[in-house]
C-alpha cells in the first residue's frame, strides 16, 4: 500500500502562498525571501532551450535496429534461420522486433553522455536561467 | 512576539509530543473559542522568512489534517497575540468557519501528479510520428551548430507532439482516481512532461481504497509515468468550493 508523502518545498510553494484562508484584519509578515524562492520554482513552460533540450535527447535515442533498410535483413535472417520459414511468420518476427526495440531500455550506454548534456545545458542556461532546480529538500 | 496563525480545527484536536514544531521552532498551541481552535505558535514577525517558515506550516497543518479537519490560513497571517487571533478569527469569522468545517467534515486533500519517463515517451513520439522520425533521421550526423534552426523546430514539433501521450495519462489517472473522490481540483500541469497534477478531496473512511488505487496506477504505468503522491493535506483547493455550496 503506498501512503501519500509529506508536501516538498515545491508543493508548499505552489500552495500556501496562493490557497487558504485569508481574514479582514492581518499583519502580513514580512516577505523577504519568498519572491526569490517563488521564482526559483518556476518553470519556463516552452523555451528554445526545452526544445534543443528534446532535439538532442531523440538524436541520442538508439533506433538503429529498426532503420528502414534494417527490416529486410532482419526478414531475410528470420527465413533463413528456419525457424519461420514462411514470409508472413517472417514479417510478424520483424514487427515484434521493432516493438521490443522501442519497449526497450537501452540506455545504458547513453548514460555518460546525457550527463554531458546536462552540464552543456546547465553552461547554455546561465544566460537564460530556465531549468528547474530541484529543492525537493 | 507575534502569534502566527496556521488554520482552525475543532477544540478537540490538540497538539501532541510528536506535532511538528513551527515557524522559528515554536511549540504549536490551540487557541479556543468554545470549539473552534486557532493552530497558532510565537513568532518574531520581524524576521525574514525563509522556506523552512513554509514548509512548518505545511507540515503543521499536514499533521492536524492526518487526525481531523482542518481549514488552512494562507501563509503570512500572524497577530498580535492569542486574544486577538480569538477575536479576529475565530469569534469574528466565526460563522464562515463553522460553514466551512461543516461541508468540509471528515475529508482530506491528497494530491497527485503524474510525469511521463522522458525517453520512453520520446521512444513512443518517433513511433507514432513517421514524419518526426525522419526529420530527427535527417539531422543525425549534421553538426548542431549547423542545423540550430532546424532542431529547434524539431524539439518544437517533438513537444507539440507530447501532448497527445500527456492527455492520454491525464485521462487514465483522473479516470482511476476521480471516482473515489468527492471532488477533484485540478491545477495547470507544468513542462512538456508533467500530463496531471489534481487535488482530490477524499473521504477520511476511503482514504485506504485511494492509497491503494495509487499503488495499482503506479505499478501499472511504471514503464512509462513517475507518480507522486501528497498527502494527507487540509483541503486547500477545496476552500472556494465550499463556501460557494459547490460540494
Amino acid at each position: 500500500m503506498d501512503r501519500p508523502s509529506p508536501s516538498s518545498l515545491a508543493d508548499v510553494i505552489e500552495i500556501i502562498l496562493d490557497k487558504g484562508l485569508v481574514i479582514d484584519i492581518y499583519i502580513r509578515v514580512s516577505l523577504v525571501g519568498i519572491e526569490l524562492l517563488t521564482i526559483d520554482a518556476r518553470i519556463v513552460i516552452a523555451s528554445v532551450d526545452t526544445y534543443l533540450r528534446f532535439a538532442r535527447a531523440v538524436n541520442r535515442l538508439d533506433l538503429t535496429e529498426t532503420e528502414t533498410h534494417g527490416i529486410p535483413e532482419l526478414i531475410e535472417d528470420i527465413s533463413n534461420s528456419g525457424a519461420k520459414g514462411k514470409t508472413s511468420g517472417a514479417l510478424e518476427g520483424a514487427a515484434q522486433s521493432i516493438s521490443n526495440v522501442f519497449k526497450g531500455d537501452d540506455d545504458d550506454e547513453d548514460k555518460g553522455q546525457r550527463q554531458e548534456q546536462r552540464r552543456t545545458n546547465k553552461s547554455s542556461n546561465s544566460q537564460g536561467g530556465q531549468e528547474k532546480r530541484t529543492e525537493d529538500s | 512576539m507575534s502569534v502566527h496563525v496556521y488554520g482552525v480545527t475543532t477544540a478537540h484536536l490538540r497538539p501532541e509530543g510528536d506535532t511538528p514544531p513551527g515557524r522559528q521552532g515554536g511549540a504549536v498551541r490551540l487557541v479556543t473559542d468554545d470549539e473552534l481552535a486557532a493552530i497558532v505558535s510565537d513568532v518574531d514577525e520581524t524576521a525574514a522568512v525563509g522556506r523552512q517558515d513554509l514548509l512548518s506550516h505545511a507540515h503543521v497543518l499536514e499533521w492536524f489534517a492526518d487526525r481531523g479537519t482542518v481549514l488552512p490560513m494562507r501563509f503570512g497571517i500572524a497577530l498580535p497575540d492569542d486574544a486577538a487571533a480569538r477575536e479576529q478569527v475565530l469569534q469574528r469569522e466565526r460563522a464562515s468557519l463553522e460553514q466551512l468545517l461543516g461541508v468540509l467534515d471528515g475529508h482530506i486533500q491528497v494530491s497527485v501528479q503524474a510525469f511521463l519517463h522522458e525517453e520512453p515517451a520520446l521512444r513512443e513520439v518517433l513511433r507514432r510520428r513517421p514524419d518526426l522520425r525522419a526529420a530527427r533521421d535527417e539531422l543525425q550526423g549534421v553538426p548542431e551548430e549547423l542545423a540550430q534552426s532546424r532542431q529547434v523546430e524539431l524539439g518544437q514539433a517533438i513537444t507539440a507532439a507530447l501532448e497527445e501521450l500527456q492527455d492520454e495519462a491525464r485521462t487514465l489517472v483522473l479516470d482511476r482516481l476521480a471516482p473515489l473522490a468527492r471532488a477533484v481540483s485540478e491545477n495547470e500541469p507544468k513542462g512538456a512532461l508533467e500530463a496531471v497534477h489534481a487535488a482530490f478531496l477524499v473521504d477520511r473512511k476511503a482514504r485506504a481504497q485511494f492509497d491503494a488505487a495509487v499503488a495499482e496506477l503506479r505499478a501499472e504505468t511504471e514503464a512509462r509515468l513517475r507518480v507522486r503522491y501528497v498527502g494527507p493535506q487540509p483541503p486547500y483547493s477545496f476552500l472556494d468550493a465550499a463556501r460557494a455550496g459547490d460540494l
